[in-house]
Protein backbone atom coordinates (compact mmCIF):
# COMPACT_ATOMS: atom_id res chain seq x y z
CA UNK A 1 0.00 0.00 0.00
CA UNK A 2 2.83 2.37 0.89
CA UNK A 3 4.54 1.53 -2.40
CA UNK A 4 1.33 2.29 -4.30
CA UNK A 5 0.95 5.65 -2.56
CA UNK A 6 4.54 6.49 -3.37
CA UNK A 7 4.03 5.54 -6.99
CA UNK A 8 0.87 7.63 -7.15
CA UNK A 9 2.77 10.61 -5.74
CA UNK A 10 5.54 10.15 -8.24
CA UNK A 11 3.00 9.77 -11.03
CA UNK A 12 1.65 13.22 -10.25
CA UNK A 13 4.86 14.71 -11.68
CA UNK A 14 5.10 12.30 -14.65
CA UNK A 15 4.39 13.20 -18.31
CA UNK A 16 1.35 10.94 -18.31
CA UNK A 17 -1.21 11.25 -15.55
CA UNK A 18 -4.31 9.19 -14.92
CA UNK A 19 -7.02 11.05 -13.05
CA UNK A 20 -9.31 8.81 -11.11
CA UNK A 21 -9.19 5.18 -10.12
CA UNK A 22 -8.80 2.89 -13.14
CA UNK A 23 -11.48 0.22 -13.06
CA UNK A 24 -12.85 -1.77 -16.05
CA UNK A 25 -15.94 -0.13 -17.49
CA UNK A 26 -15.47 3.23 -15.76
CA UNK A 27 -14.16 6.23 -17.63
CA UNK A 28 -11.04 8.03 -16.48
CA UNK A 29 -9.09 10.94 -17.94
CA UNK A 30 -5.54 10.50 -19.18
CA UNK A 31 -3.49 13.69 -19.41
CA UNK A 32 -0.26 13.97 -21.39
CA UNK A 33 1.97 16.86 -20.30
CA UNK A 34 5.01 18.49 -21.79
CA UNK A 35 8.17 19.48 -19.92
CA UNK A 36 6.51 22.68 -18.68
CA UNK A 37 3.55 20.82 -17.27
CA UNK A 38 1.15 21.94 -20.00
CA UNK A 39 -1.08 19.55 -21.87
CA UNK A 40 0.25 18.14 -25.18
CA UNK A 41 -2.45 18.11 -27.84
CA UNK A 42 -2.51 15.66 -30.75
CA UNK A 43 -0.61 12.92 -28.94
CA UNK A 44 -1.58 9.32 -29.72
CA UNK A 45 -2.17 7.43 -26.50
CA UNK A 46 -2.11 3.63 -26.34
CA UNK A 47 -2.36 1.12 -23.50
CA UNK A 48 -0.53 -2.20 -23.22
CA UNK A 49 -2.34 -4.66 -20.96
CA UNK A 50 -0.24 -7.33 -19.21
CA UNK A 51 3.11 -6.03 -20.54
CA UNK A 52 5.61 -8.83 -21.06
CA UNK A 53 3.13 -11.53 -20.03
CA UNK A 54 1.12 -14.10 -21.91
CA UNK A 55 -2.04 -12.43 -23.14
CA UNK A 56 -0.36 -9.07 -23.73
CA UNK A 57 -2.68 -6.75 -25.66
CA UNK A 58 -2.07 -3.28 -27.01
CA UNK A 59 -5.13 -1.11 -27.52
CA UNK A 60 -5.55 2.43 -28.72
CA UNK A 61 -7.04 4.88 -26.27
CA UNK A 62 -7.26 7.93 -28.54
CA UNK A 63 -5.63 11.24 -29.41
CA UNK A 64 -5.29 14.01 -26.86
CA UNK A 65 -7.41 17.14 -27.32
CA UNK A 66 -6.32 20.77 -27.05
CA UNK A 67 -5.94 20.37 -23.31
CA UNK A 68 -3.76 17.28 -23.68
CA UNK A 69 -6.49 15.02 -22.35
CA UNK A 70 -8.14 11.89 -23.64
CA UNK A 71 -10.91 9.87 -22.06
CA UNK A 72 -10.30 6.19 -21.51
CA UNK A 73 -12.56 3.36 -20.41
CA UNK A 74 -10.36 0.38 -19.43
CA UNK A 75 -11.54 -2.91 -20.87
CA UNK A 76 -9.27 -5.31 -18.96
CA UNK A 77 -8.04 -5.43 -15.39
CA UNK A 78 -4.47 -5.90 -14.20
CA UNK A 79 -1.14 -4.19 -14.64
CA UNK A 80 -0.91 -2.07 -17.79
CA UNK A 81 1.32 0.56 -19.37
CA UNK A 82 0.03 3.72 -20.97
CA UNK A 83 2.20 4.91 -23.83
CA UNK A 84 2.23 8.38 -25.37
CA UNK A 85 5.11 9.02 -27.71
CA UNK A 86 8.25 7.95 -25.87
CA UNK A 87 6.74 8.17 -22.41
CA UNK A 88 5.48 5.18 -20.49
CA UNK A 89 3.34 5.19 -17.38
CA UNK A 90 2.57 1.98 -15.53
CA UNK A 91 -0.90 1.77 -14.05
CA UNK A 92 -2.90 -0.81 -12.15
CA UNK A 93 -6.48 -1.40 -13.24
CA UNK A 94 -8.25 -2.89 -10.25
CA UNK A 95 -10.69 -5.72 -11.03
CA UNK A 96 -14.36 -5.13 -10.29
CA UNK A 97 -14.37 -8.27 -8.21
CA UNK A 98 -11.56 -10.63 -7.19
CA UNK A 99 -10.71 -13.05 -10.03
CA UNK A 100 -12.48 -16.21 -8.96
CA UNK A 101 -10.60 -18.50 -11.34
CA UNK A 102 -7.16 -17.56 -10.06
CA UNK A 103 -8.31 -17.58 -6.44
CA UNK A 104 -9.88 -21.01 -6.85
CA UNK A 105 -6.70 -22.31 -8.44
CA UNK A 106 -4.51 -21.00 -5.61
CA UNK A 107 -6.82 -22.55 -3.02
CA UNK A 108 -6.91 -25.85 -4.94
CA UNK A 109 -3.11 -25.98 -5.16
CA UNK A 110 -2.71 -25.25 -1.45
CA UNK A 111 -5.27 -27.94 -0.60
CA UNK A 112 -3.49 -30.40 -2.92
CA UNK A 113 -0.19 -29.64 -1.24
CA UNK A 114 -1.66 -30.07 2.25
CA UNK A 115 -3.47 -33.29 1.33
CA UNK A 116 -0.36 -34.73 -0.28
CA UNK A 117 1.76 -33.80 2.72
CA UNK A 118 -0.74 -35.29 5.12
CA UNK A 119 -1.32 -38.50 3.17
CA UNK A 120 2.37 -39.35 3.26
CA UNK A 121 2.54 -38.98 7.04
CA UNK A 122 -0.45 -41.22 7.79
CA UNK A 123 0.93 -44.60 8.91
CA UNK A 124 -0.27 -47.55 6.81
CA UNK A 125 -2.81 -49.91 8.32
CA UNK A 126 -1.32 -53.16 9.61
CA UNK A 127 -2.44 -56.19 7.58
CA UNK A 128 -5.50 -57.96 8.96
CA UNK A 129 -4.92 -61.26 10.67
CA UNK A 130 -6.77 -64.20 9.21
CA UNK A 131 -9.10 -65.97 11.60
CA UNK A 132 -7.70 -69.38 12.39
CA UNK A 133 -10.04 -72.18 11.42
CA UNK A 134 -11.24 -74.30 14.30
CA UNK B 1 23.62 -39.36 19.18
CA UNK B 2 23.35 -43.13 18.87
CA UNK B 3 19.58 -42.96 19.33
CA UNK B 4 19.31 -40.24 16.66
CA UNK B 5 21.25 -42.36 14.19
CA UNK B 6 19.03 -45.32 14.99
CA UNK B 7 15.97 -43.12 14.44
CA UNK B 8 17.41 -42.00 11.11
CA UNK B 9 17.96 -45.63 10.09
CA UNK B 10 14.54 -46.87 11.22
CA UNK B 11 12.29 -43.87 10.57
CA UNK B 12 9.73 -44.19 7.80
CA UNK B 13 9.80 -40.43 7.30
CA UNK B 14 13.54 -39.78 7.26
CA UNK B 15 14.25 -40.81 3.64
CA UNK B 16 11.43 -38.47 2.55
CA UNK B 17 13.00 -35.63 4.50
CA UNK B 18 16.18 -36.25 2.56
CA UNK B 19 14.39 -36.45 -0.80
CA UNK B 20 12.72 -33.15 0.09
CA UNK B 21 16.17 -31.59 -0.10
CA UNK B 22 16.21 -32.23 -3.84
CA UNK B 23 12.48 -31.64 -4.33
CA UNK B 24 12.58 -28.00 -3.10
CA UNK B 25 15.39 -26.92 -5.43
CA UNK B 26 13.23 -26.50 -8.53
CA UNK B 27 10.07 -24.89 -7.01
CA UNK B 28 12.21 -22.31 -5.18
CA UNK B 29 13.69 -21.27 -8.54
CA UNK B 30 10.35 -20.76 -10.38
CA UNK B 31 10.29 -17.00 -10.64
CA UNK B 32 8.31 -14.40 -12.58
CA UNK B 33 9.67 -15.59 -15.94
CA UNK B 34 8.07 -19.02 -15.49
CA UNK B 35 4.79 -17.47 -14.40
CA UNK B 36 4.82 -15.04 -17.35
CA UNK B 37 4.22 -17.92 -19.79
CA UNK B 38 0.88 -19.06 -18.42
CA UNK B 39 0.30 -17.83 -14.89
CA UNK B 40 -0.71 -20.60 -12.52
CA UNK B 41 -1.66 -22.97 -15.35
CA UNK B 42 1.82 -24.60 -15.59
CA UNK B 43 1.93 -25.04 -11.83
CA UNK B 44 -1.51 -26.64 -11.85
CA UNK B 45 -0.37 -29.18 -14.46
CA UNK B 46 2.88 -29.75 -12.56
CA UNK B 47 0.89 -30.41 -9.37
CA UNK B 48 -1.30 -32.93 -11.16
CA UNK B 49 1.75 -34.72 -12.57
CA UNK B 50 3.47 -34.63 -9.18
CA UNK B 51 0.61 -36.20 -7.22
CA UNK B 52 -0.71 -38.61 -9.86
CA UNK B 53 2.46 -39.75 -11.64
CA UNK B 54 5.62 -38.63 -9.86
CA UNK B 55 4.70 -39.66 -6.31
CA UNK B 56 3.59 -43.18 -7.39
CA UNK B 57 6.81 -43.37 -9.47
CA UNK B 58 8.82 -42.47 -6.40
CA UNK B 59 7.06 -45.28 -4.51
CA UNK B 60 8.15 -47.65 -7.29
CA UNK B 61 11.72 -46.37 -7.00
CA UNK B 62 11.55 -47.04 -3.26
CA UNK B 63 10.92 -50.71 -4.00
CA UNK B 64 13.91 -50.72 -6.35
CA UNK B 65 16.03 -49.19 -3.58
CA UNK B 66 15.86 -52.34 -1.48
CA UNK B 67 17.43 -54.42 -4.26
CA UNK B 68 19.90 -51.66 -5.10
CA UNK B 69 20.98 -51.17 -1.50
CA UNK B 70 21.44 -54.84 -0.68
CA UNK B 71 23.33 -55.47 -3.93
CA UNK B 72 25.59 -52.52 -3.18
CA UNK B 73 26.24 -53.76 0.36
CA UNK B 74 27.21 -57.16 -1.02
CA UNK B 75 29.38 -55.58 -3.70
CA UNK B 76 27.29 -57.23 -6.41
CA UNK B 77 26.01 -54.26 -8.38
CA UNK B 78 25.32 -55.04 -12.02
CA UNK B 79 26.53 -52.61 -14.71
CA UNK B 80 22.99 -51.28 -15.24
CA UNK B 81 22.69 -50.54 -11.52
CA UNK B 82 26.03 -48.74 -11.53
CA UNK B 83 24.79 -46.68 -14.48
CA UNK B 84 21.68 -45.87 -12.42
CA UNK B 85 23.72 -44.76 -9.42
CA UNK B 86 26.20 -42.72 -11.43
CA UNK B 87 23.50 -41.06 -13.55
CA UNK B 88 21.51 -40.19 -10.43
CA UNK B 89 24.56 -38.70 -8.82
CA UNK B 90 25.80 -36.55 -11.72
CA UNK B 91 22.30 -35.44 -12.74
CA UNK B 92 21.34 -34.33 -9.23
CA UNK B 93 24.67 -32.58 -8.69
CA UNK B 94 24.52 -30.67 -11.97
CA UNK B 95 20.84 -29.81 -11.41
CA UNK B 96 21.71 -28.18 -8.09
CA UNK B 97 24.75 -26.48 -9.63
CA UNK B 98 22.74 -25.15 -12.59
CA UNK B 99 20.06 -23.68 -10.33
CA UNK B 100 22.70 -22.13 -8.07
CA UNK B 101 24.54 -20.61 -11.06
CA UNK B 102 22.27 -17.54 -11.57
CA UNK B 103 22.56 -16.71 -7.85
CA UNK B 104 26.34 -16.93 -8.08
CA UNK B 105 26.48 -14.95 -11.32
CA UNK B 106 24.41 -12.13 -9.82
CA UNK B 107 26.95 -11.73 -7.02
CA UNK B 108 29.97 -11.49 -9.30
CA UNK B 109 33.38 -12.52 -7.96
CA UNK B 110 32.05 -12.58 -4.41
CA UNK B 111 29.47 -15.07 -5.54
CA UNK B 112 32.10 -17.41 -6.94
CA UNK B 113 34.00 -17.32 -3.65
CA UNK B 114 30.77 -17.97 -1.78
CA UNK B 115 29.97 -20.87 -4.10
CA UNK B 116 33.30 -22.49 -3.30
CA UNK B 117 32.84 -21.85 0.41
CA UNK B 118 29.24 -23.05 0.27
CA UNK B 119 30.07 -26.40 -1.27
CA UNK B 120 32.95 -26.90 1.21
CA UNK B 121 30.55 -26.11 4.04
CA UNK B 122 28.13 -28.69 2.62
CA UNK B 123 30.90 -31.27 2.61
CA UNK B 124 31.82 -30.54 6.22
CA UNK B 125 28.21 -30.42 7.40
CA UNK B 126 27.32 -33.75 5.81
CA UNK B 127 30.50 -35.29 7.19
CA UNK B 128 29.41 -34.38 10.67
CA UNK B 129 25.64 -34.75 10.47
CA UNK B 130 24.89 -36.91 7.42
CA UNK B 131 21.58 -36.05 5.79
CA UNK B 132 20.27 -33.90 8.65
CA UNK B 133 21.27 -30.54 7.09
CA UNK B 134 19.28 -31.42 3.95
CA UNK B 135 16.08 -31.90 5.93
CA UNK B 136 16.56 -28.82 8.09
CA UNK B 137 17.36 -26.54 5.16
CA UNK B 138 14.49 -27.94 3.09
CA UNK B 139 11.90 -27.37 5.81
CA UNK B 140 13.29 -23.88 6.40
CA UNK B 141 12.95 -23.12 2.67
CA UNK B 142 9.34 -24.35 2.61
CA UNK B 143 8.38 -22.30 5.66
CA UNK B 144 10.12 -19.18 4.37
CA UNK B 145 8.45 -19.56 0.98
CA UNK B 146 5.00 -19.88 2.55
CA UNK B 147 5.47 -16.99 4.97
CA UNK B 148 6.97 -14.79 2.26
CA UNK B 149 4.03 -15.48 -0.04
CA UNK B 150 1.44 -14.81 2.66
CA UNK B 151 3.04 -11.54 3.75
CA UNK B 152 3.41 -10.24 0.19
CA UNK B 153 -0.17 -11.20 -0.75
CA UNK B 154 -1.51 -9.45 2.35
CA UNK B 155 0.06 -6.20 1.12
CA UNK B 156 -0.82 -6.43 -2.59
CA UNK B 157 -3.12 -8.83 -4.46
CA UNK B 158 -1.02 -10.95 -6.85
CA UNK B 159 -3.54 -11.68 -9.61
CA UNK B 160 -2.10 -10.20 -12.83
CA UNK B 161 0.90 -12.52 -12.92
CA UNK B 162 -1.02 -15.50 -11.58
CA UNK B 163 -3.99 -15.36 -13.97
CA UNK B 164 -3.95 -18.75 -15.71
CA UNK B 165 -3.58 -18.82 -19.51
CA UNK B 166 -4.43 -22.29 -20.80
CA UNK B 167 -4.42 -21.36 -24.49
CA UNK B 168 -0.64 -21.03 -24.58
CA UNK B 169 -0.11 -24.62 -23.35
CA UNK B 170 2.32 -25.44 -26.17
CA UNK B 171 4.80 -23.00 -24.67
CA UNK B 172 4.69 -24.13 -21.05
CA UNK B 173 3.52 -27.78 -21.09
CA UNK B 174 6.96 -29.43 -21.56
CA UNK B 175 8.40 -27.45 -18.67
CA UNK B 176 5.37 -28.19 -16.50
CA UNK B 177 5.76 -31.94 -17.12
CA UNK B 178 9.43 -31.87 -16.12
CA UNK B 179 8.74 -29.73 -13.05
CA UNK B 180 5.92 -32.07 -12.03
CA UNK B 181 8.26 -35.05 -12.07
CA UNK B 182 10.88 -33.11 -10.11
CA UNK B 183 8.45 -32.11 -7.34
CA UNK B 184 8.34 -35.67 -5.92
CA UNK B 185 11.25 -35.94 -6.98
CA UNK B 186 10.91 -38.83 -9.41
CA UNK B 187 13.44 -39.58 -12.08
CA UNK B 188 16.49 -38.20 -10.26
CA UNK B 189 17.25 -41.57 -8.72
CA UNK B 190 17.07 -40.15 -5.20
CA UNK B 191 14.60 -42.76 -4.02
CA UNK B 192 16.26 -45.67 -5.79
CA UNK B 193 19.79 -44.98 -4.56
CA UNK B 194 19.27 -42.87 -1.45
CA UNK B 195 18.65 -43.98 2.13
CA UNK B 196 16.46 -47.08 2.25
CA UNK B 197 12.81 -46.61 3.19
CA UNK B 198 11.61 -49.07 5.84
CA UNK B 199 8.61 -51.25 4.91
CA UNK B 200 5.38 -49.29 4.81
CA UNK B 201 7.09 -45.98 4.25
CA UNK B 202 6.67 -45.58 0.49
CA UNK B 203 3.83 -43.09 1.03
CA UNK B 204 6.36 -40.52 2.17
CA UNK B 205 6.85 -39.51 -1.49
CA UNK B 206 3.45 -37.79 -1.37
CA UNK B 207 4.59 -35.72 1.59
CA UNK B 208 7.70 -34.70 -0.31
CA UNK B 209 5.62 -33.71 -3.33
CA UNK B 210 3.04 -31.92 -1.17
CA UNK B 211 5.63 -29.79 0.61
CA UNK B 212 7.36 -28.95 -2.68
CA UNK B 213 3.97 -27.89 -4.12
CA UNK B 214 3.35 -25.62 -1.13
CA UNK B 215 6.75 -23.99 -1.66
CA UNK B 216 5.99 -23.48 -5.36
CA UNK B 217 2.63 -21.85 -4.54
CA UNK B 218 4.19 -19.61 -1.89
CA UNK B 219 6.94 -18.52 -4.29
CA UNK B 220 4.42 -17.88 -7.07
CA UNK B 221 2.12 -15.81 -4.87
CA UNK B 222 5.05 -13.73 -3.64
CA UNK B 223 6.31 -13.15 -7.19
CA UNK B 224 2.81 -12.12 -8.27
CA UNK B 225 2.35 -9.71 -5.37
CA UNK B 226 5.70 -8.04 -5.97
CA UNK B 227 4.98 -7.80 -9.71
CA UNK B 228 1.67 -6.10 -8.91
CA UNK B 229 3.20 -3.75 -6.34
CA UNK B 230 5.93 -2.64 -8.75
CA UNK B 231 3.43 -2.35 -11.65
CA UNK B 232 5.21 -4.79 -13.92
CA UNK B 233 8.88 -4.23 -13.18
CA UNK B 234 9.95 -7.22 -11.08
CA UNK B 235 12.48 -5.98 -8.53
CA UNK B 236 15.20 -8.09 -6.98
CA UNK B 237 13.59 -10.05 -4.15
CA UNK B 238 15.99 -10.61 -1.29
CA UNK B 239 13.65 -13.00 0.53
CA UNK B 240 13.21 -15.12 -2.58
CA UNK B 241 16.97 -15.25 -3.01
CA UNK B 242 17.37 -16.39 0.60
CA UNK B 243 14.69 -19.06 0.04
CA UNK B 244 16.47 -20.22 -3.11
CA UNK B 245 19.81 -20.30 -1.28
CA UNK B 246 18.32 -22.47 1.46
CA UNK B 247 16.77 -24.77 -1.15
CA UNK B 248 20.04 -25.04 -3.08
CA UNK B 249 21.83 -25.82 0.19
CA UNK B 250 19.28 -28.53 0.95
CA UNK B 251 19.73 -30.07 -2.49
CA UNK B 252 23.51 -29.97 -2.17
CA UNK B 253 23.40 -31.66 1.25
CA UNK B 254 20.98 -34.31 -0.03
CA UNK B 255 23.32 -35.25 -2.89
CA UNK B 256 26.69 -34.87 -1.15
CA UNK B 257 25.57 -36.73 1.97
CA UNK B 258 24.66 -39.92 0.10
CA UNK B 259 25.96 -43.24 1.29
CA UNK B 260 29.58 -43.87 0.45
CA UNK B 261 33.07 -43.30 1.75
CA UNK B 262 34.53 -39.88 2.52
CA UNK B 263 36.47 -39.80 -0.74
CA UNK B 264 33.20 -40.09 -2.66
CA UNK B 265 31.76 -37.23 -0.61
CA UNK B 266 34.59 -34.87 -1.51
CA UNK B 267 34.43 -35.98 -5.13
CA UNK B 268 30.80 -34.84 -5.15
CA UNK B 269 31.77 -31.56 -3.50
CA UNK B 270 34.41 -31.00 -6.17
CA UNK B 271 31.94 -31.82 -8.93
CA UNK B 272 29.43 -29.43 -7.36
CA UNK B 273 31.98 -26.59 -7.26
CA UNK B 274 33.09 -27.26 -10.84
CA UNK B 275 29.52 -27.51 -12.06
CA UNK B 276 28.49 -24.25 -10.38
CA UNK B 277 31.45 -22.32 -11.76
CA UNK B 278 30.97 -24.00 -15.16
CA UNK B 279 27.36 -22.87 -15.45
CA UNK B 280 28.18 -19.44 -14.03
CA UNK B 281 30.90 -18.78 -16.57
CA UNK B 282 31.69 -20.71 -19.77
CA UNK B 283 28.42 -22.67 -19.96
CA UNK B 284 26.02 -19.87 -19.02
CA UNK B 285 24.68 -19.80 -22.59
CA UNK B 286 23.98 -23.54 -22.38
CA UNK B 287 22.03 -23.29 -19.11
CA UNK B 288 18.49 -23.06 -20.60
CA UNK B 289 19.12 -26.06 -22.87
CA UNK B 290 20.64 -28.06 -20.01
CA UNK B 291 17.67 -27.45 -17.73
CA UNK B 292 15.00 -27.89 -20.42
CA UNK B 293 16.43 -30.83 -22.36
CA UNK B 294 19.43 -32.55 -20.75
CA UNK B 295 17.87 -32.90 -17.28
CA UNK B 296 14.61 -34.44 -18.59
CA UNK B 297 16.59 -36.81 -20.83
CA UNK B 298 18.66 -37.89 -17.81
CA UNK B 299 15.43 -38.48 -15.88
CA UNK B 300 14.16 -40.57 -18.79
CA UNK B 301 17.29 -42.76 -18.55
CA UNK B 302 16.82 -43.27 -14.82
CA UNK B 303 13.11 -44.02 -15.15
CA UNK B 304 13.88 -46.39 -17.99
CA UNK B 305 16.23 -48.36 -15.73
CA UNK B 306 13.60 -48.35 -12.97
CA UNK B 307 11.06 -49.67 -15.50
CA UNK B 308 13.51 -52.41 -16.45
CA UNK B 309 13.70 -53.51 -12.81
CA UNK B 310 9.96 -53.24 -12.17
CA UNK B 311 7.21 -55.67 -13.19
CA UNK B 312 3.56 -55.45 -14.10
CA UNK B 313 1.78 -52.16 -13.54
CA UNK B 314 4.83 -50.58 -11.93
CA UNK B 315 6.79 -51.19 -15.11
CA UNK B 316 4.05 -49.53 -17.18
CA UNK B 317 3.97 -46.48 -14.91
CA UNK B 318 7.75 -46.15 -14.90
CA UNK B 319 7.79 -46.43 -18.70
CA UNK B 320 5.06 -43.79 -18.88
CA UNK B 321 7.14 -41.54 -16.65
CA UNK B 322 10.15 -42.03 -18.91
CA UNK B 323 7.98 -41.16 -21.92
CA UNK B 324 6.75 -38.00 -20.17
CA UNK B 325 10.34 -36.97 -19.54
CA UNK B 326 11.22 -37.54 -23.22
CA UNK B 327 8.19 -35.45 -24.27
CA UNK B 328 9.31 -32.72 -21.86
CA UNK B 329 12.78 -32.74 -23.41
CA UNK B 330 11.60 -32.91 -27.00
CA UNK B 331 8.91 -30.27 -26.70
CA UNK B 332 10.93 -27.71 -24.75
CA UNK B 333 10.59 -24.31 -26.47
CA UNK B 334 14.26 -23.48 -26.18
CA UNK B 335 16.75 -23.02 -28.96
CA UNK B 336 20.27 -24.40 -29.03
CA UNK B 337 23.10 -21.95 -28.30
CA UNK B 338 23.86 -19.76 -31.29
CA UNK B 339 27.46 -19.04 -30.40
CA UNK B 340 30.37 -21.41 -30.89
CA UNK B 341 31.35 -21.14 -27.24
CA UNK B 342 27.82 -21.89 -26.05
CA UNK B 343 27.47 -24.88 -28.33
CA UNK B 344 30.90 -26.12 -27.30
CA UNK B 345 30.04 -25.72 -23.62
CA UNK B 346 26.83 -27.69 -24.04
CA UNK B 347 28.66 -30.45 -25.88
CA UNK B 348 31.38 -30.57 -23.23
CA UNK B 349 28.73 -30.78 -20.50
CA UNK B 350 27.08 -33.78 -22.13
CA UNK B 351 30.42 -35.45 -22.85
CA UNK B 352 31.52 -34.84 -19.28
CA UNK B 353 28.35 -36.40 -17.90
CA UNK B 354 28.72 -39.41 -20.19
CA UNK B 355 32.38 -39.83 -19.18
CA UNK B 356 31.48 -39.62 -15.48
CA UNK B 357 28.75 -42.24 -15.79
CA UNK B 358 30.89 -44.51 -17.94
CA UNK B 359 33.87 -44.44 -15.59
CA UNK B 360 31.65 -45.04 -12.55
CA UNK B 361 29.81 -47.85 -14.31
CA UNK B 362 33.00 -49.80 -15.02
CA UNK B 363 33.73 -52.23 -12.22
CA UNK B 364 37.21 -51.69 -10.81
CA UNK B 365 39.12 -54.80 -9.95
Amino acid sequence: MIVLLLLATLAADAAIQVEGRAVPGEEVVVRVLDADGRGRPGETVRVVHRPGLQGQRELAIGITDSRGQVRWTPELWGVARIRAGDELQPVRIAPLEPPRGAIALVVALIVAGLLGSGYGLVPPRPPRRRRSQV
Amino acid sequence: MVSVRRWMAESRSWPGAVALGLAVVVPASLGPRWLAQGGLAPLAVATLVALCVAAPLAAIEVRAATRFGSARDRGELRPVDRVLGATAEVLALLLVASIAAPLVAAAGLTGQSMALGGWLLVGLATRRAGFAPAAVLAVAAVLLGLVGGAVAAAETPPWTLLEPHWASWREWMPGALAVGLLLAPAGLGQWATGPAVPPGGARIAWTTAGLAILLAVGSAVRAGARFEAALGVPPVDSLAQVTLTLAVGAGACAVVGRAGDSRARWTRVGLGVLGTLWFTGPAAAALPVFLSMVVPLGMAVILGIVAWHATGGARLLAAFGAALAVVAAGGAPVSLPTTVSGAGALALTIVGMFWYVATRAVETR
